[in-house]
Parts: structure tokens; C-alpha cells; sequence
């Protein structure tokens, strides 16, 4: 036998039904019951897919209605005390933190590790105290058994949910796992009293680079854990492990799982001498994107894993299910011969089966279906749709000079001045403005065939107009077209350039109730014909102003798209970055003298390990630069990145060598200028002047005393004033009015500095 | 450890899974529909976190 299972499967329905329950609830116009229904219906469905596919055990405890560590919050009830939630938590106080209330914010977000999933950060403090809220997790669990399956329970492992959680500065989170441990043991006697097959707890934060101390706690948290519990699997992933092989095989858990995909050579500091009594979970199946398993390959690997551990081999995807759409077969209009090339979650699970099938009967037995399955990585690994020869030989031609500008920054300033005669702190904008409920309605009929494209182009152009003329009322420097004809930054250009494809039901989970569809790039990246330059151009010829041309950047274009895995991403940047080159000389042919180039994504890239990112980082800053390069002195390019800690990544920044960076500052006061000024940033900067997040307009002494911040660590001369981010999500009274006092305060300081 | 179900029961387990029936599937009437103006329309309480509305994608 060989145990097959998974770590998690996606929660929010092929169709997003979560999504339309869970919003629909938060509207009122479905009750809690009628909710938790939903919830039922769709874990019901995974686990009948899960059982169907002849996995040895469903996976519970992956569902949640917002975020499945805020579940683990709720279920050890560790609310902050300022909700004021009385008694253990319920779903109303759940969505409460979720979402914040009229007296609280929200729980803050973050990223988890380096997916586009972002959870709620649990808030601890010395004052942290842990108990089981038995509302949480064992309803679902009792689901499940009454359901007749076999269940294995996942939860966040005790120091990953400590790790991920925020606390005061100087306070230790690692001091309340004391705390902490007898809940969850508590817990693990009540699962092994039900039954419960298996306990998999989550500890992806061992990819990390871990203190000592953190790494130290281990064999106390999972010797507090195990005794109690049903069997323990330990599931790491995301990166390798290897280097705590030792610790890992000395922990009494009864099976570890490891990422294969991600570091597949971290086998080998494993399997040779892996303890007699743990099963090994090898994560062979890729949980974070869409392509189809080279089975052929993955079983290479797998028998003489096999053949050393016997039935303690068990085989799974790497991660959970969690980062990958749900169903293939609802797509209808994808192109047959790339759909067959990609497996979402239930075609994963079918990889699964079949590779259970194989190790457990011999190949001869599945000999059709690995064919088949074989022949389809060989129509995708010889298909000339996925190979431009032009593209390759054009990256392959990529000299260093491609990628610097021809002359340093102080000289092309003072040519970039002498073209665009800006005044001192010069003002502008991100680059969308309001995507009003008209621009929507005319892009859904231009989608649904209603509205010729002609007649769809004049509405655009329309709005287009209204921009650049309240722009010009309100007196900004380099104004922008505020992108009326753009739906989303990465899909917009990706419709544009070959080598992507589109899916109409492709949408892993965000954050809450929030879906993203990613384009996938399937083959080489080129850019037939200019995308963004006629109506750059159209908003030049309505203004004496510059007109600043607007383009999402190679590693934006590659991070947030589900990315071929048969080059390495490395490559497919700089394919990226070669087709925005392209974009980015014909806007300057067509006049524009300023041209943004936004990359929010840069840290997106950053490795797990600190140790990798000077790789990434070299690659990702040439990427830039080659997008940018292909203008003369005189062209100024900028870029934009979100709110982020830049500090760590400072050098790369700088190597970015844009003329102009804008960034989001304003919610931390500006705070993140003292890095830039440490550091000596050589380039302009526009740190964000007011938080575009908000409807509310900043009162002039706000932006006043924020611009003199900046002021103090960027020199005059090279500073610039700017809202934090594009305006798209704001409507126009509060956008108006706010630019209105950004231009007033910029006015004023300038009159001060003479 | 064999905890296999039968594999009759897997077919039917899968077919009724799979089964496209609008009135079979209770989740049938949950099925997201995009809104009529469909793009990020975020309302306030959406955006919040470490990240700005750049990256705070969806819909």
C-alpha cells in the first residue's frame, strides 16, 4: 500500500460559491444557518472528491469562511481584547476581526510566505491566554465521521501560528507557547478519542531562516503534542528542510511531510537513513500551479523511495490545494490543446490516484493511463505554440548594455528638466482615477458584445478627456490618462501579448471572500502590436502638460500570473522584459516624455532563504532595466512600488536606476524615508502624500507636516508629491478634493523654499 | 493501512460529485455571478493589511 492524501484542498467552490454565500451574508440576505450550510455542502463535495479519487483519508480543518488561521485564532480563543468579544468566539465575532467594526480596524493581513494568499495576523501579548473553543474545528470533524470517512485533521502547527502572529516590539511570542502547547494537546486527545486517523500540523515557517531558539522549541511543542494525539504528520513546505534533517527525524511525530517540488534535492538528507517508525509524505504533485504532473518523472523518483520505505511511503501534492483553481472541466472555452496540459485541483487529486495505482499495482496495471498521461507532457514539451524562435534569440542576444541606461542619472535629470521645465516639487498621480460606475457599465457591454468597439473607444476617450481636464483644474505637473480602458494590470497587458491564455473559472482565493484569476503564461512572451500608445497618445494631444505613459512591469507580469514551469522564470521575465521594452520605445516615439513603469511585486520574488535572494535579485533588477533602457536621456521613466519594507532590498532599488520612484509612505508616516536617506538613494522620490485606501480628505496641516518629513531626509530638489497608489477604488468628489490639497500644500512649500 | 473504499463506491461517489445537475448540486443557486459593472468594487472594510490596493487584488 502506499498512503495518498492531501494537505488541503481549495475552500470557495468551482464556482466561488463561498464567495456568494459568505458576501451575502455579510449583506443580510443570508442567515447563519443558511451559511454554515454552504459550508457543509462544500466540505461535503471535497471530501466525496477526496474519497473518490481513493485518498487513504479526507483532509479536514482546511475549510474556513474567511481565512483558515484566523481559524485556529478563534478555536484556541485568542480574540484581541480590544473586540470586546464576550465569551468564546462565534462566527459574528469571527467576521468581526475579519472585517473590523465602527470601533475597531481589522486584524492586520499578510502574505502567506511568497503565495498571493494573505491571512489575518492573530495579535498577542504578554497578556495572551489560550483556551479550546470546542465551536470551532470539531463540528466540521463530526461532519466528516458522521459522513463515514476516514479523517486526517490539519491544523497550523504551534510554532508556525506563533511565528505568523503580531506582538508588541520587544515583546518575545515564543514565551507563550508554554501557553499555548496544552490546548493544543487538549485538542489532540479529543481527536484521537474521536477517531481521528491522523493530526497534520503545518510548520512551513521551517523553510525559513528560523532562530536557534525558535528551531530549539520543536522536540518541547511536539513532545507536549504527540503523547495524546493521534498519529502526528508534520508538514512542511514551500522550500527545503534539509538542513534540520537531524531535528526533523528526532521529533516524535509519525510522519513528515516534504516539498519535492519546490527541493526535490532534499530527499536525499532525508530517505537514506529515515526512521523505521515515520512514514515519509513526499510532495510530488505541484500545489501552487496549474500544469500536469510529469508522472513518468514524479514515479522515477518514487520507487526507489519505494523500494527503501515500503508502506511508509505516502505520496501528496506539495502544499495544500489551497493556491490552485478547483476544476478544469468547468472550462469551456479554453484552447483544448493547452487545457489539456493543466490539471487544476480535482484533476490533481485524479494524478494522485493514479500514481497510488501505480506504485501499489505495478505500472502494467495503469500502463493506459500513464500513456496517456505521458503523451500529454510530450504534446506540451514539443508543442512549437509554446517556442518562438525570435523571442529566444532575442534574449539570447541580450548584452549588458541592453540593460543600462546611456548616460548616469544626474545627467539625464538635467536633460529630462531641460524637455519637461517642472517647477520644484513637482506633482502627480499613481496613474488610474476612478473606475466609475459608467466606465464598468460600458466595459461589460463592450465584454457581452453590446457595445461596438467603436462606440466603446469614444466612451473611453470620453472619460479620458474628463481626466486629463480635471487634472489640469487642479493644477497637477505630469498628469496621467487615468487608465479608463484598463480592467486589471496584469490581465489587461496580458490579453495583449502572446504566449498567455485566459480561464473563465481559474480563481484561487486572495484574502476573505476575495478571488484572483491569474492569466497563465503557457509560452513565449512577445508583444505583436503596441498596446497602451494610442491612447497615450490621444491623452498628449489634450494637454501642454506631460502626459505620463502608464505599463505594469516584467516581474508584476510574472508573479501575478500562474507561470510555465518548463523555463525557468528567470527567462520568461526577460522575454517579459523585452516586450514591455518595446511598449516602452514606441511611447516615446509617440511623444510621451514620461513613462511609468510599476513593479508592486519586486519582493513578491524574494526566496524564502536570504541566502537565495542575490540571485533573484540580480535577475529581477536586469529584468527592469532592460524594460526600461531603450530611451534616451531625455525620456524619464518611473516606477511605483506598495507599501513594503524596502530597507533589506535598498541596493536593488537603487539598481533599478528608474528616475523617479514613487511610494506608499503615508500610512507609516513617512517612516520608510529613513531608509532612503541612510542609504543615500540617488535617484527622485515621491513618497505617498495621503492614503488613497480611505475616502477621507486630509486636512492641509496633515499633508503639510508629512511633506516636511520628507523634506527633511530627501533633498528639495529631488522630491516629488504624490498620493500613495492609483486612484481606481476612490470616487471623484473625495479624489477631487483630496488632489486639491495635495496641490495646495505642494504650492505652499514651494513659495517657502523660494 | 488500506482504508480504501470500495471502488464502486469511489464511481458513484464520483459521478454524484461531478454531477453538473443544477437541481441535484444545493450549492447550484450559490454559483458566483459577476456583477453586471464587474471589477474590483472594494468596499472600505476590504482594504486594509500591508499591502495597498495594487496588491490587494480580486474581486
Amino acid at each position: 500500500m502506499s498512503h495518498a492524501h492531501i494537505l488541503g484542498f481549495p475552500r470557495i467552490g468551482a464556482r466561488r460559491e463561498l464567495k456568494t454565500a459568505v458576501e451575502a451574508h455579510w449583506k443580510g440576505q443570508l442567515d447563519e444557518a443558511g451559511l454554515r450550510a454552504v459550508g457543509r455542502d462544500l466540505r461535503a463535495r471535497h471530501w466525496a472528491l477526496q474519497q473518490a479519487a481513493g485518498l487513504d483519508c479526507v483532509t479536514v480543518g482546511d475549510f474556513a469562511f474567511y481565512d483558515h488561521l484566523h481559524n485556529a485564532t478563534a478555536l484556541f480563543s485568542a480574540a484581541p481584547a480590544r473586540f470586546g468579544l464576550q465569551g468564546p468566539v462565534d462566527l459574528a465575532g469571527y467576521f468581526a476581526m475579519a472585517r473590523g467594526t465602527a470601533a475597531q480596524p481589522a486584524l492586520a493581513m499578510k502574505k502567506w510566505f511568497d503565495t498571493n494568499y494573505h491571512y489575518l495576523v492573530a495579535e498577542l501579548d504578554a497578556g495572551s491566554t489560550f483556551r479550546l473553543n470546542r465551536d470551532w474545528l470539531l463540528p466540521e470533524l463530526q461532519g466528516a465521521l458522521a459522513a463515514g470517512h476516514r479523517a486526517k485533521v490539519v491544523l497550523p502547527g504551534p510554532l508556525t501560528w506563533l511565528w505568523q502572529a503580531s506582538a508588541p516590539a520587544g515583546f518575545d511570542k515564543l514565551s507563550l507557547l508554554p501557553r499555548l502547547l496544552p490546548v493544543y494537546a487538549e485538542l489532540a486527545a479529543e481527536l484521537r478519542a474521536l477517531g481521528v486517523a491522523w493530526l497534520q500540523l503545518d510548520e512551513p515557517i521551517l523553510s525559513l531562516d528560523l532562530p536557534a531558539e525558535w528551531l530549539a522549541a520543536y522536540p518541547q511543542a511536539y513532545g507536549a503534542i504527540a503523547p495524546a494525539a493521534p498519529p502526528v504528520l508534520l508538514a512542511t513546505y514551500f522550500g527545503s528542510v534539509a538542513e534540520h534533517a537531524a531535528l526533523l527525524k528526532s521529533l516524535p511525530v509519525a510522519a513528515l511531510h516534504l516539498d519535492l517540488v519546490r527541493a526535490p534535492r532534499q530527499l536525499e538528507a532525508f530517505l537514506p537513513d529515515w526512521p523505521q517508525d515515520k512514514a515519509l509524505s513526499l510532495g510530488v504533485i505541484d500545489g501552487r500551479n496549474l500544469w500536469r504532473t510529469d508522472l513518468a518523472r514524479v514515479l522515477a523518483l518514487l520507487h526507489p523511495a519505494k523500494a527503501l520505505l515500503g508502506e511508509r511511503l505516502w505520496i501528496a501534492p506539495s502544499c495544500s490545494l489551497l493556491h490552485v483553481p478547483t476544476d478544469l472541466a468547468l472550462e469551456e472555452k479554453l484552447d483544448p490543446t493547452l487545457k489539456s496540459w493543466m490539471a487544476f485541483a480535482v484533476q490533481k487529486l485524479d494524478e494522485l490516484s493514479l500514481l497510488k495505482r501505480a506504485l501499489e499495482q505495478g505500472e502494467p496495471a495503469v500502463w493506459r493511463e500513464l500513456q496517456a498521461a505521458a503523451q500529454v507532457i510530450e504534446s506540451r514539451r514539443n508543442a512549437p505554440s509554446t517556442r518562438r524562435e525570435a523571442v529566444r534569440a532575442r534574449v539570447a542576444a541580450l548584452q549588458p548594455a541592453d540593460a543600462e541606461r546611456s548616460a548616469p542619472f544626474a545627467q539625464r535629470i538635467a536633460a529630462q528638466q531641460a524637455v519637461l521645465n517642472l517647477p520644484k516639487l513637482p506633482t502627480t498621480t499613481i496613474g488610474s482615477f476612478p473606475q466609475t460606475a459608467e466606465i464598468r457599465a460600458a466595459r461589460a457591454a463592450f465584454k457581452a458584445g453590446k457595445l461596438g468597439e467603436a462606440d466603446y473607444t469614444a466612451a473611453m476617450k470620453a472619460e479620458i478627456k474628463l481626466c486629463v481636464d480635471k487634472q489640469e483644474q487642479l493644477g497637477i505637473d505630469v498628469l496621467v490618462h487615468g487608465e479608463p480602458e484598463r480592467n486589471d494590470m496584469v490581465e489587461y497587458f496580458g490579453e495583449q501579448m502572446d504566449g498567455y491564455t485566459f480561464t473563465q473559472f481559474g480563481w484561487v482565493q486572495s484574502y476573505g471572500s476575495r478571488c484572483v484569476k491569474p492569466p497563465v503564461i503557457y509560452g513565449d512572451v512577445s508583444r505583436p502590436t503596441p498596446m497602451t500608445v494610442e491612447w497615450s497618445r490621444y491623452a498628449q494631444t489634450l494637454t501642454a502638460k506631460p502626459m505620463k505613459g502608464m505599463l505594469s512591469g516584467p516581474l508584476t507580469m510574472l508573479f501575478w500570473s500562474f507561470v510555465r514551469d518548463d523555463l525557468p522564470k528567470r527567462d520568461v521575465a526577460l522575454q517579459l522584459a523585452l516586450a514591455l521594452r518595446d511598449e516602452v520605445v514606441d511611447l516615446e516615439a509617440a511623444g510621451i516624455k514620461v513613462i511609468q513603469i510599476d513593479e508592486p511585486t519586486i519582493r513578491e520574488g524574494l526566496p524564502l532563504k536570504k541566502a537565495d535572494w542575490p540571485a533573484y535579485l540580480d535577475w529581477a533588477v536586469q529584468a527592469f532595466r532592460i524594460t526600461a533602457s531603450g530611451v534616451r536621456d531625455e525620456t524619464q521613466i518611473h516606477t511605483h512600488m506598495c507599501y513594503s519594507e524596502f530597507n533589506d532590498i535598498l541596493p536593488s532599488i537603487a539598481a533599478l536606476d528608474a528616475d523617479v520612484i514613487t511610494i506608499e509612505t503615508s500610512r507609516a508616516r513617512m517612516k520608510l524615508l529613513d531608509g532612503f536617506a541612510e542609504f543615500k538613494y540617488p535617484n527622485d522620490i515621491g513618497p505617498g502624500l495621503y492614503d488613497i485606501h480611505s475616502p477621507r480628505v486630509p486636512a492641509q496641516d496633515e499633508m503639510k507636516d508629512l511633506l516636511q518629513r520628507a523634506l527633511k531626509v530627501v533633498p528639495a530638489e529631488r522630491l516629488w508629491v504624490n498620493p500613495d497608489c492609483g486612484l481606481k477604488t476612490r470616487g471623484w468628489p473625495e479624489t477631487e478634493a483630496a488632489l486639491q490639497v495635495m496641490v495646495a500644500t505642494a504650492r505652499e512649500a514651494r513659495q517657502a523654499l523660494g | 493501512m488500506g482504508f480504501g473504499y470500495a471502488r464502486r463506491r469511489h464511481d458513484a461517489a464520483k459521478d454524484a460529485s461531478r454531477d453538473d445537475s443544477r437541481e441535484a448540486d444545493p450549492l447550484a443557486r450559490f454559483a458566483y455571478v459577476e456583477p453586471e459593472e464587474s471589477i474590483a468594487n472594494e468596499s472600505a472594510e476590504h482594504r486594509h493589511g500591508e499591502n495597498c490596493s495594487c496588491n490587494l487584488r480580486g474581486e
